[in-house]
């Protein structure tokens, strides 16, 4: 798609379905929430810094969740911050997407065996869509994740019938209180 | 003054304090509980003391009785003093130093949510760290790890973790009944 872009003339017409148009703005443009909560978060800062530079593939922090698309869980999170974090993926705007940093993100990392605060992942709590090992993951495996996320985004199917997969992305259901 | 000399002008007045023989570290004192408040004053107001800062004060559970520690300093005199309190566990109470060291607020605090331990006349004595609906109080010896919190279970689904998990758990609880630490 990106090849056809300038390439024919003025008044020229291209054919293209409207998902695979919807998805192409959609995957060039993950602004993401700035969330760290522990050493993961130095790495995402990295990975946002000039020498990385996710910039270029539009990816733009955002300060604030409601006018973030992604949301980089990059740090442990706790029981105490699991509401909030819960809280902060219910205020972006749809469509969203996860990806979930580092192994404590993922499931407790080093303190998944012996520790009575800290949550045995996130897919507890929230819907993840794309997890990346490491503690912390060098930028370069963020931004691999990155890119498994836009193939993911660039397969979906926005105006169909929902398939199977995408029902599967409700959140997982949890007690009042948060 | 060194550590002798503070210890032997407290016995003068108080001939219940200790100061057990140490293998390593800092040698230490021990004030009764009932006691602590007074003598702790006393070094902080006395003109030969004068220690003016808490540099900390932490709680510790040696798996017996539940113990403050307070590390004391003075910048007039730049000497330094270890005080511990030791509380019984069932019903660990000790007054608070608030009114002498301001600093003190979020120590006290620490100490009530990780150890249990209230101090008296503080004015806002609640769980620092943890959630306010938590319980239990974690940093004890025999403190039993939540199974869940507000509905998320602690434990993941696949079998070779909580396999782990499991065996990390019997451990922690032999060495308790055993009491090696």
């Amino acid at each position: 798609m990106g090849l056809l872009l300038h390439s024919g003339d003025e008044n020229s017409v291209i054919f293209t379905n409207a998902d695979a148009l919807l998805n192409l703005g959609k995957e060039h443009s993950l602004w993401y929430l700035l969330f760290a909560t522990a050493c993961c978060g130095i790495e995402l800062m990295q990975t946002g810094a000039s020498r990385f530079d996710v910039d270029r593939f539009g990816m733009i922090p955002r300060s604030t969740p409601r006018q973030a698309d992604l949301l980089i869980v990059a740090g442990t999170i706790t029981y105490k911050m699991a509401s909030r974090v819960k809280r902060l993926y219910e205020q972006m705007p749809e469509p969203k997407w996860v990806l979930s940093m580092g192994s404590c993100a993922n499931s407790g990392g080093p303190f998944c065996k012996y520790s009575y605060s800290v949550l045995r992942g996130i897919d507890k709590v929230i819907p993840v869509d794309v997890y990346v090992p490491g503690c912390p993951p060098r930028p370069e495996a963020l931004i691999e994740g990155v890119f498994k996320l836009r193939e993911k985004i660039r397969n979906e199917r926005v105006l169909r019938k929902e398939t199977a997969e995408k029902k599967q992305k409700q959140s997982p259901k949890i007690k009042n209180g948060f | 003054m060194d550590f002798e000399a503070i210890t032997k002008a407290l016995q003068a007045r108080w001939p219940e304090i200790t100061s057990p023989p140490v293998e390593a570290g800092d040698r230490f004192i021990i004030v009764p509980a009932e006691k602590a408040h007074e003598v702790l004053a006393f070094l902080k107001e006395g003109p030969e003391f004068q220690f003016d800062s808490l540099m900390c004060l932490s709680g510790a559970d040696n798996g017996k009785e539940l113990w403050v520690v307070y590390h004391l300093h003075s910048f007039k005199l730049a000497h330094r003093l270890t005080v511990k309190v030791v509380l019984p566990r069932e019903k660990p109470e000790c007054d608070s130093v608030l009114d002498l060291w301001g600093g003190s607020d979020f120590f006290e605090r620490e100490a009530y949510d990780l150890y249990g331990i209230s101090f008296r006349n503080h004015p806002d004595l609640r769980r620092l760290l943890n959630p306010p609906d938590w319980e239990g109080w974690p940093m004890r010896k025999d403190y039993k790890f939540p199974t869940e919190y507000r509905g998320i279970p602690t434990a993941r689904e696949d079998q070779y973790f909580n396999e782990q998990v499991e065996a990390a758990n019997k451990a922690r609880q032999d060495k308790v009944n055993a009491k090696t630490w």
